[in-house]
């Protein structure tokens, strides 16, 4: 209780504080724009974060919560001249952590061939590119978001991206850095899926090239729906140095790496002011029963995740678009195990179903509350975990 | 590995090829689908100084020798860049720009919007014909949500377009009023 009550003090301070900064106007008038335009160097600043007060309920027990500046994100950008242009987002995560979320060139040629260099987001799902708090419900992104597809997925890269208008179709097509999965260890995991074994683009082992792709539709008014895919093979430290007549070698190195297909689907229907989000997604691994073996793991075969979003933007005052009131409920299914190999021992702890429901109040285009309450249950366990998640997320 | 360079080579020569690719045989192009196997000619006008801040081009139709509209060739703002969803302060030159064609009917109401050239990662959904076709028969004095439908993911490029094309059409009616007048 005391806990929620410092929350509340703190959200009133910042609400203050939120409200001097959303005086923005999001159009210019056509005069300074044109004149605008006949400048093309232009330069990108902005920032976006959040901050989060978890607190899981148990009965008759003390329970700490947790409060976390979960992120807080600088980007710059800065356009060379129409064509060339260069992107990067700088993240501290968790106060102390830094990291290069994006960093990267592009190369524009028209509408349909742009050349993309760097540090890329892999294209998967719809939250690893569209990760910023105000474009997604829930204080926490949604665990397939973080379990199933590795969001913020982002890895060495180069590929093109463009429209194809006739179609009503963008596409995204890039050859990356793959995951890593043996340092002296196993990083893939039954538990964490490859979660761990992101490079990030930090002096990543690069071997084998994987190859990612996304299709987005477009072609029917409130319809996004995109179709991803991912195939390559994890990276291994012991393939460095190694003879290629050195027969023994190889065929241990061959057992500390897996092969990673993966596939999902994303739909996001929007009809007046309620919107339908839909996911699924797959992961097939292959040699895993040469990498447990060989690195003492539990990693699975097949992994899977779904989830279904209904949500609605109520206009708090007519006549304006903000602010916004967004109930929501989100029901996810996934499972980290979902096929083992024959004779691995299948842990249904993996197997996990939440329902989230919760609340956003979006003031601005970029300012918004969150609050909402999380029931966990696995197949192991049916009694249901609960947590309770309050927080803030701002883009500007 | 042989394969994936050749294809990537013919992409890139196709890219190439288009990036190049004359406006105003674009423009012809999206007029004569308008009047469909009709004699149609494109005469481009003068314009003044301030009109070229405005506009790339400005070319009246005429079809089957007769006066049928105009055809503007014009650039408006997109997302910013790094993202669509955002605002962001108007001072900050950070947006992405996209060029598009405007065909006017004779009494200056809005024919067709074909977006030719769009810029950005983001707000690409505003490319989609049929919620282009909202803007047919407008002219100005139109607004987001209420005449026109909102478009998730590219709320920021929609209501640039929609902004621009309404003050378009204001200077375009200025212009003719003003063309008329040294004519008379």
């Amino acid at each position: 209780m005391k806990n929620l009550l410092i929350v509340l003090v703190i959200s009133i301070a910042t609400a203050n504080i939120s409200f001097g900064q959303i005086l923005l106007d999001s159009t210019i008038n056509s005069s300074t724009k044109k004149i605008l335009l006949t400048d093309p160097n232009l330069f990108a600043i902005g920032s976006y974060g959040e901050a989060h007060y978890n607190q899981e309920i148990i009965e008759n027990t003390f329970q700490n919560g947790n409060m976390d500046l979960h992120r807080v994100i600088l980007f710059m950008g800065y356009k060379f001249n129409n064509n060339i242009q260069f992107f990067s987002e700088i993240e501290f995560e968790h106060v102390q952590e830094v990291y290069v979320e994006q960093a990267f060139m592009n190369y524009r040629f028209n509408n349909a061939f742009n050349l993309k260099a760097g540090i890329i987001l892999i294209p998967m799902g719809v939250v690893n590119e569209f990760h910023e708090p105000t474009l997604f419900n829930g204080v926490e992104r949604s665990d397939i978001d973080k379990y199933i597809l590795p969001t913020t997925w982002r890895e060495m890269g180069i590929g093109s991206h463009g429209i194809l208008k006739k179609a009503n179709l963008q596409y995204q097509l890039y050859m990356v850095n793959g995951f890593k999965g043996y340092n002296g260890s196993a990083l893939v995991s039954g538990k964490n899926g490859l979660r761990s074994a992101r490079q990030k683009g930090a002096e990543a082992t690069f071997r084998t090239p994987s190859f990612t792709g996304k299709l987005t539709y477009y072609g029917i008014n409130g319809l996004n729906l995109g179709v991803s895919g991912y195939y390559g093979q994890t990276e291994s430290t012991l393939y460095d140095g190694l003879g290629r007549d050195d027969q023994e070698g190889i065929a241990m190195a061959d057992s500390s790496a897996v092969g990673i297909a993966m596939a999902s689907i994303n739909a996001t229907y929007t009809i007046k002011n309620l919107s339908i989000k839909i996911l699924a997604a797959t992961t097939q691994l292959s040699n895993t029963e040469e990498y447990n073996e060989f690195t003492g793991t539990n990693a699975a075969t097949r992994m899977f995740g779904y989830y279904g979003e209904l949500g609605y933007n109520f206009k708090l005052k007519s006549n304006q678009d903000f602010p916004l009131l967004i109930p929501f409920v989100r029901y996810e299914n996934f499972d980290t195990h979902a096929e083992l190999n024959n004779g691995a021992t299948r842990n249904t702890g993996y197997h996990k179903e939440v329902l989230t429901t919760g609340l956003g109040l979006q003031l601005t285009p970029g300012v918004i509350f969150k609050s909402d309450f999380q029931w966990r249950k696995t197949e192991a366990d049916p009694k249901p975990t609960n947590m309770l998640n309050v927080g803030f997320g701002y883009w500007f | 590995m042989k394969k994936i360079t050749q294809i990537s080579l013919i992409i890139a020569g196709l890219a190439i090829a288009f990036a190049f690719a004359n406006p105003n045989k674009k423009i012809h192009k999206i007029v004569s689908k308008l009047w469909k196997n009709q004699e149609i000619e494109l005469i481009q006008m003068n314009l003044s100084d301030s009109m070229k801040i405005d506009f790339y081009s400005i070319s009246e139709i005429i079809v089957n020798g007769k006066h049928a509209g105009y055809a503007c060739h014009t650039s408006a703002y997109g997302c910013r860049i790094g993202g669509c969803a955002a605002p962001s302060n108007p001072n900050a030159q950070s947006y992405e720009t996209f060029d598009y064609v405007l065909i006017y009917d004779k009494n200056l109401l809005v024919k067709k919007i074909d977006i030719t050239n769009y810029g950005g990662d983001y707000g690409f959904q505003i490319c989609n014909p049929r919620w282009l076709s909202q803007f047919v028969g407008k002219s100005f004095g139109f607004k987001l949500n209420e005449d026109i439908d909102g478009i998730s993911g590219a709320t920021v490029s929609a209501s640039f377009l929609i902004d621009d094309v309404n003050s378009m059409s204001k200077i375009m009616h200025k212009f003719l009023q003003m063309e008329q007048a040294c004519i008379d």
